[in-house]
């Protein structure tokens, strides 16, 4: 491509107008603007003229011998070719560099015997009455004035032929602009550099002038680490008299300055580091200067320009207006350097810092630095006290921050293009369902994404009003900055595997970490500084367990433990207990969906609240603790334990200033851990808080609700109420799964279940099964059709419980604990009597029961273990007693262990289901009683068996619709009841 | 060939035709010059016509006598100076820094063009004059004066005065 095509139409354009026009219409443009063509082209043509002279006598002078000691003869050819031989009594070295003001050459100072840089201003046409050039000679000659280390030092001004030249200190070193390109700089390194900076323009101030032209390429670095101010071809003298005397070494016939200078209604200086008055063309105080180098210094510390725009104009009005762009990434910087760069920018000049020096000394007094120092001998208002100084303008921050860097942050994460690409990645699944979550999903994910930047811009604003303190503020981003982070890992996830996880991507976006904890400024626990040395290892691995967090909620258990432990191992190699605390802890979260051994999960968590604990992370022994009272009291015996210690870990909660997410988490697993103990009404009313937690925390209708309404419909004792909550649980799924989402249907499987009338139970199922099935879900669809036998057996509808049971056996894979009681349900149900079968069915169903038992020996069984068992066994009963030969004794034994059983769970069981399962132990245990040769038949074991009946007959006739049949059915000894 | 003898002997043709240039040519260059320093906000107009002449002088541009004279081979410098200053990614050293205004690594430089530009049509806009706007539009394509006037069925006399209209506007609203 030539450097043709590269040009833009505005180029164009501007090349079009330049073009030569007629002399006569040159004349006529020159006579509407009232200039004067003769004097203008006369200024002109003699600085053309000493210039062609200059670089004739240059180019003569080159051919002559070297003089003796005289460096000029060194000159390198190129650049250098066009400099004069000689200016003032310094002979030239070489030229430095040229731009608009004029040309900078090396030179040599054969009387003190020393290299100068030589700065010969450019003369201007405009400059008819030469004005221009005393003001140039007077503030050269004010520069001069200043001794400072971080201010170049003027030796000499003078003028030759029509040209002002200063010659000056020569410094070799870079510019703090190449300085800043050369590498990143921490913010300690910039802040140090542009202290002295601020140390250089400061002593400017003193002297009554302002520099008007402050930027990164006017201040350079030497090589001895000293920073020294430049560029003097725009500074001005304050406006008022200075009558200072001269150092000696400047030219007393050039020494103007007792004359007032005022430079008043000139715009001067470099329009992106202009300040207000600047571009307004008002008398410039050194508080122009303060702003200059407020630019510059958030330039440097945020790769930003504060007031960028996409054009010039708007770049004006941003400075002009005082909007100030957020960063992206505030913490480039700690927040009290933000807050003191924030104040020089302020539009009032009142209200930024008083003073260069005043800027200088905040620049110096970084609060955190204070804060280690000083921590170990004073107390914490001490330390209020020492780290106020810094931060004392943040209330007098510029009134309009644009705060929109949250905006910026989430546009590069989210775009109409990621949404379709998350949406392709899902429907790749090929899911049915899968169109309809991506919408949902997506839909999530937009509304995440435009309240993490409102919390960013409410965050920012309050801040710049001065709402809360900088350790508020560093913790109010720090926690919205995790949450970007997991919202990353989740747009990764969901891109790159969304097939994968499509089950649990509704569920993944929900857990999506909630952002109004990152409001909640009582609660927001301050970060603990990081040694500088790790601290970037340390942040990589804080990212890594954000991404293991979001695979975990993705169902990619496997690889989230995976990640956990690796980190684990790296952060104890850096010998950093918080990192390797929190790692442990992630491996626990992702754990707790798999069946890890509980114990060695008790342990991982164990580990985790030990460390957290020895580290003073409140919050994070916080949740460890109350994670490992849940994983306990589900070890065998142990609920009573946990129940003992949950005021521990409500303490623990309160230390850590109760952040509501963990809030609804204890309340949650308090509920879990006291049914677990048989305290179901405490196990309600804490699942009641759990769910007012979370409603608080993510709104009502929020997905993470839907968990807690499941459990609480499941110990709600009133029908009624029960239906209520399932219906609204189902309501919050289909909102944001969609109606066929496995885990919708899942949720209407579970109301199904826990539906009290028998009747309508078995049509929900009934109609639940047929819809698994067309969906092809095999799992649900074989629990849904076991489920639908069972309620069908016991309501005495043996087709249906068969083709019922048919469909579940079919789906059961052999090897499964669960096909042996299927297949045994099915032949109690059998038209005809198969002893083969019979007998089959028995000697299997047994060997499970007998398997189960064994593997809990040792061991507190679940109540879901033990009701399992007690179908069984019931079954097992049935079994025998419809096999003609088989003696009562053992289906007796059978059935009063089920009865034991159901008996220890009372509590803990959901009442529907147990008292399903007794009534129909019950009634099978009167027939056994009846049938035992060891049980004569006394009046004792008939009035037993009555008794049963009867219990099991007041069941039935609570709901005589749906039992119609088992209540018009007289009990046989001889078949299967 | 030794660069000193080059500077010793273009510095005579030089002066020859600084001395042989009328007011006029003065005036062009400095107008244009004023024009040009839109894509570097930071210049003024002098500078960069004294620009040119450095470069011509220290023999970085070469002034190629029988294709142009003086004035269109400053123009041209100029031209070229701008465009590259407008574009540079680099950053001047020290003190020689009066160029780089705005951060060169952004694109203010030619943005402040095109804001002007943008200015310049609204001004144009707001009084209705479209054929102004239509010689605009045909200047940004980069169309010679013949091809204008072809394409909008304009006379020499007739696109020269909407010429003049656009720069006395473009020089009174931005003065440089």
């Amino acid at each position: 491509m030539s450097m043709d095509d590269r040009r833009s139409s505005s180029d164009a354009l501007v090349d079009c107008l330049a073009d030569a026009l007629t002399d006569e219409a040159l004349e006529a443009e020159a006579a509407a603007a009232g200039e004067d063509i003769a004097g203008t082209a006369a200024v002109l043509r003699a600085h053309f003229l000493e210039r062609v002279a200059a670089a004739r006598s240059a180019a003569g002078r080159a051919q002559e011998p070297p003089r003796e000691g005289a460096q000029t003869a060194k000159r390198p050819a190129g650049d250098d070719a066009d400099a004069p031989p000689v200016i003032g009594r310094y002979p030239i070295l070489r030229r430095l560099g040229a731009g608009g003001m004029g040309v900078v050459y090396a030179a040599y100072d054969e009387v003190l015997d020393r290299k100068v840089a030589i700065k010969v201003l450019r003369p201007s046409v405009a400059d008819v009455d030469g004005r221009r050039r005393e003001r140039l000679l007077r503030e050269a000659q004010a520069m001069a004035r200043v001794t400072h280390p971080n201010v170049v030092t003027v030796h000499d001004v003078g003028t030759a032929g029509a040209q002002v030249f200063v010659a000056m200190e020569f410094v070799a070193g870079v510019t703090v602009q190449e300085w800043l390109d050369a590498e990143k700089r921490s913010w300690r390194e910039i802040a140090a550099v542009f202290r002295q900076a601020a140390d250089g323009l400061a002593a400017l101030h003193d002297a009554g002038l302002v520099h008007r032209d402050v930027k990164p390429s006017n201040m350079i670095l030497g090589e001895d680490g000293r920073l020294r101010v430049l560029d003097l071809g725009l500074v001005g003298t304050e406006p008022r008299e200075i009558n200072e005397t001269l150092p000696s070494g400047v030219s007393s016939s050039v020494n103007r300055l007792d004359v007032p200078l005022t430079i008043t209604g000139e715009r001067v200086g470099t329009p992106a580091y202009m300040s207000r008055e600047q571009f307004l063309g008002v008398e410039l105080t050194p508080s122009s200067d303060i702003f200059s180098l407020s630019i510059a210094l958030y330039e440097a510390l945020y790769d930003v320009h504060p007031f960028m725009a996409e054009s010039y104009g708007k770049l004006q009005a941003n400075i002009l207006y005082g909007r100030v762009r957020e960063p992206a990434d505030l913490s480039m910087a700690p927040s009290w350097l933000y807050a003191l760069v924030l104040s020089g920018l302020a539009v009032d000049p009142r209200k930024r810092p008083p003073s260069m020096h005043a800027f200088s000394a905040a620049l110096a007094a970084d609060p955190q630095r204070t804060h280690r120092r000083w921590i170990g001998t004073l107390g914490i208002a001490a330390l209020a006290t020492l780290g106020g100084g810094a931060i004392s303008w943040t209330q007098l921050a510029p009134s309009e921050v644009a705060c929109d860097g949250g905006d910026a942050t989430m546009q590069a994460l989210w775009d109409p293009s990621r949404a379709a690409a998350i949406k392709a990645a899902i429907v790749a699944s090929g899911r049915p369902y899968a169109g309809a979550l991506a919408d949902r999903v997506n839909e999530t994910l937009a509304g995440y994404v435009a309240s993490w930047a409102a919390a960013r811009r409410r965050a920012c604003r309050e801040y710049a009003r001065g709402d809360h303190s900088d350790a508020l503020y560093d913790a109010r981003i720090a926690c919205l900055d995790r949450r970007r982070q997991a919202l990353e890992e989740t747009l990764t996830i969901l891109t790159e595997t969304g097939a994968e996880v499509v089950d649990n991507a509704g569920q993944l976006v929900a857990k999506l970490p909630p952002l109004a904890t990152c409001d909640d400024l009582t609660t927001l626990g301050q970060r603990r500084p990081t040694d500088p040395k790790i601290a970037g290892a340390v942040a990589a691995l804080e990212g890594r367990l954000v991404r293991a967090d979001a695979l975990a909620h993705a169902g990619q258990a496997a690889q989230a433990i995976a990640a956990a432990r690796a980190v684990t191992a790296e952060a104890q190699r850096l010998e950093h207990p918080p990192t390797v605390a929190a790692a442990l802890l992630a491996e626990a979260r992702a754990s707790l969906n798999r069946p890890l051994p509980r114990r060695e999960l008790a342990d991982v968590l164990g580990r985790a609240l030990s460390l957290a604990l020895a580290e003073g992370l409140d919050a994070l022994a916080a949740e460890a603790m109350i994670r490992r009272l849940y994983v306990r009291a589900l070890l065998p015996g142990r609920s009573e334990g946990a129940l003992e210690d949950l005021p521990l870990a409500a303490a623990m909660l309160e230390r850590a200033g109760d952040p509501p997410e963990l809030r609804a988490l204890l309340l949650n697993n308090s509920g879990a851990i006291r049914l677990s103990a048989g305290d179901r009404e405490g196990a309600r009313e804490a699942f009641a808080a759990a769910l007012a937690a979370n409603e608080r925390l993510f709104g009502a209708d929020h997905l993470e609700n839907a968990a807690s309404l499941a459990n609480l419909g499941m110990l709600t004792t009133d029908d009624r109420e029960r239906e209520a909550l399932h219906a609204r649980m189902i309501a919050i799924y289909e909102a944001h799964l969609g109606p066929e989402h496995p885990q919708t249907l899942d949720s209407r499987l579970l109301a199904a279940l826990y539906t009290a009338d028998p009747a309508a139970a078995a049509a929900a199922l009934d109609d639940l099964c047929a819809t698994f099935r067309a969906h092809g879900d095999r799992e649900l669809a074989r629990d849904c059709a076991f489920e639908l036998g069972r309620l069908e057996d016991l309501r005495g509808a043996t087709l249906s419980a068969r083709e019922a049971f048919a469909a579940a056996s079919a789906a059961t894979p052999a090897t499964s604990a669960r096909r042996a009681l299927v297949d045994a349900y099915l032949v109690v149900n059998a038209a005809e009597r198969d002893p083969e079968a019979l007998a089959a069915a028995t000697a299997a169903l047994r060997a499970v029961a007998a398997a189960v038992d064994a593997e809990h020996a040792n061991e507190a069984i679940d109540w879901w273990i033990r009701l399992e068992q007690a179908n069984r066994h019931l079954v097992l009963a049935r079994l025998l007693l419809a096999a003609d030969d088989a003696p009562a004794t053992e289906a007796t034994a059978l059935l009063e262990r089920a009865l034991t059983d159901i008996d220890a769970i009372t509590l803990e069981a959901p009442p529907i289901e147990r008292e399903r399962l007794l009534a129909a132990c019950r009634e099978v245990l009167a027939v056994a009683l009846r049938r035992d040769p060891q049980h004569k038949r006394t009046g004792e074991v008939e009035a037993r068996a009555a008794s049963l009946n009867a219990a099991a007959r007041a069941y039935f006739e609570r709901w005589p619709d749906a039992y119609r049949r088992r209540l018009t059915r007289a009990p046989s000894p001889r078949r299967s009841p | 060939m030794n660069k000193r003898v080059d500077l010793a002997a273009c510095a005579d043709p030089i002066e020859r035709a600084v001395h042989a240039m009328s007011d006029t040519d003065w005036y062009r260059l400095r107008q244009a010059a004023r024009i040009l320093a839109w894509k570097v906000p930071s210049m003024e107009g002098e500078a960069l016509l004294f620009e040119a002449l450095e470069r011509t002088l220290s023999g970085r541009r070469q002034w190629n006598r029988e294709a142009v004279d003086f004035v269109g081979h400053l123009v041209g410098v100029m031209r070229s100076v701008a465009y590259h200053e407008s574009k540079r990614c680099g950053r001047t050293v020290g003190l020689t820094s009066s160029i780089d205004l705005i951060a060169p690594d952004d694109p203010e430089n030619a943005l402040a063009a095109e804001e002007k530009i943008r200015r310049l049509r609204a001004h144009f806009h707001e009084r209705d004059d479209t054929r102004a706007l239509l010689v605009l539009d045909a200047m940004e394509l980069g169309c010679d004066g013949p091809t204008i006037r072809a394409q909008l069925g304009l006379s020499q006399s007739e696109l020269e005065t909407v010429i003049r209209r656009v720069r006395r506007t473009a020089l009174r609203t931005f003065p440089s």
